[in-house]
């Protein structure tokens, strides 16, 4: 018998806890996907009302962890994995947050439904799935290099956020219409908000190569400051 | 930084059976070195080797060389009374004489004959023990009947009376409440800036929050040996992280 049995099903706990909220943001990620397709406003009312599960989910999971830090007294590697666990729950949370701020720009992308957008939207949206599950998949097998990948998926989305922000720039200065300025501006801001679900896919990504090895790493430090 | 104790390919030897296998070390001046390890691991072995404690176990032999100061304290013209001034003892269980307070603290200066003011070499070493305020009034009370804390600090005075350059401590805090020992930690805090300090600790929270640097013994080896953030976040070897997180040991 391990003398640590209760406290390592904890920490398995706290992994699955980790990995429910995970498998939460993506889902909703799949609504945003849904609705960057059909416009469905009553669809991204539904996105913006999931996103409290997300906050409440998060909450619960500091609290396991506080709850843990006083009474187990971690050390090393359990320590690491709690604190990447409680950093990790705030960059999933903050990526919820995004996507109910794609959400919130339907109303102003409906201005101008017919309005063409960008078909590097779509490809960013589509990016951006891929790295959130990447990042999932990684935490869950402790999978070092499937982490690593993410820094290069990243480079990628910063490349595709590129051309839709010199896009967007040319369309709204053709526009002649405030209502496809209006349009024109909830698609640039529904490309932040991709691109800084990327970034927060990346930070999860350093804290999985944090835990074995205990190097904080800033994998987008080749990368300038992108626009929140 | 200074080297205080430098130990270059240290065994020990009880008979036969040999309790530490070939250490090397250094413990810097003015700053806590934590040991720490399980029962038996060799630790408080190590801590008695540094002033020689063992000396009085007829079948124990050492090998190897620890300089104090540069000296190896084992050469035949070292003088071991001297030696256990420089290098005092403080044990798990307090254990102060059954007299005065006052006489406690005086007891190794008078044996020694040492020079200054006996009265404010014992007001002197109660202060930096931090129990001077606790029994200035009572200086004449028996020391027995302070509380196990304020025994551990006496002790703690009593050792610093003759003017040591380094403190060992033997599981200082194993009898103490949780108060009395943050008191001694606390202390320990304080008495670092004039003194060396070496413990020995089971209770891996105490060697975490008040050391410089941790040894992590292992069946007599030194398996690990480093600043002690770095051993309790981030430890190179496997074994050590296994012992600190609880999983073996």
């Amino acid at each position: 018998m391990s003398p640590r049995e209760q406290f390592d099903r904890d920490l398995n706990d706290l992994r699955s806890q980790v990995l429910k909220l995970g498998t939460l943001v993506s889902k909703q990620f799949d609504l945003a996907l849904q609705v960057l397709d059909t416009l469905d406003p009553v669809l991204a009312k539904q996105i913006i009302a999931g996103d409290q599960e997300i906050n409440e989910t998060r909450f619960a999971i500091e609290a396991f962890c506080f709850t843990l830090v006083a009474t187990q007294q971690p050390a090393a590697r359990d320590l690491r994995a709690i604190f990447a666990a409680m950093n990790m729950i705030v960059d999933f949370e903050r990526m919820g947050d995004k996507v109910k701020d794609i959400a919130e720009t339907i109303p102003h992308i409906l201005k101008a439904p017919d309005q063409p957008r960008p078909g590097k939207l779509t490809r960013m949206a589509n990016l951006v799935k891929t790295m959130l599950d990447q990042c999932i998949l990684a935490y869950a097998n402790s999978d070092i290099e499937l982490a690593k990948d993410l820094a290069i998926q990243d480079e990628k989305l910063a490349a595709l956020f590129s051309d839709v922000l010199e896009r967007v720039i040319e369309d709204l200065a053709k526009a002649t219409k405030e209502k496809k300025v209006t349009a024109s501006f909830g698609i640039l801001r529904t490309a932040q908000h991709l691109e800084r679900i990327g970034d927060l896919a990346t930070n999860v990504a350093e804290r999985i190569l944090y835990i074995p090895t205990g190097d904080m790493q800033d994998m987008k430090a080749h990368q300038q400051d992108t626009i929140d | 930084m200074t080297t205080k104790i430098d130990v270059r390919k240290f065994n020990f030897f009880y008979g036969d059976f040999q309790a530490l296998i070939d250490l090397n070390l250094t413990i810097q001046q003015n700053e806590i070195t934590a040991l720490i390890g399980p029962s038996g691991c060799g630790k408080s072995t190590f801590l008695r080797c540094l002033n020689r404690m063992n000396d009085t176990i007829k079948s124990a032999r050492a090998e190897g060389r620890i300089l104090l100061d540069g000296k190896n304290i084992y050469d035949l013209d070292i003088d071991v009374v001297e030696l256990r001034q420089r290098v005092g003892m403080v044990f798990q269980r307090p254990n102060p004489f059954p007299q005065s307070i006052y006489d406690n603290v005086a007891f190794g200066p008078r044996i020694r004959a040492q020079q200054g003011n006996l009265d404010e070499i014992v007001r002197e070493s109660l202060e930096s023990a931090g129990l001077w305020d606790e029994v200035k009034s009572r200086l004449r009370s028996s020391a027995l009947h302070l509380n196990p804390g304020q025994q551990q600090r006496l002790c703690i005075a009593r050792a610093i009376a003759v003017k040591p350059d380094m403190i060992l401590m033997d599981e200082p805090c194993s009898a103490l409440d949780p108060v009395a020992t943050l008191h001694v930690e606390e202390l320990m805090r304080r008495l670092v800036k004039d003194y060396t300090i070496v413990i020995v600790t089971h209770n891996m929270q105490q060697a975490a929050r008040v050391s410089h640097r941790t040894g992590f013994f292992w069946l007599g080896k030194l398996v690990e040996f480093d600043e002690t953030s770095r051993i309790f976040s981030n430890p190179k070897e496997a074994l050590t992280e296994s012992y600190i997180t609880g999983r073996h040991g």
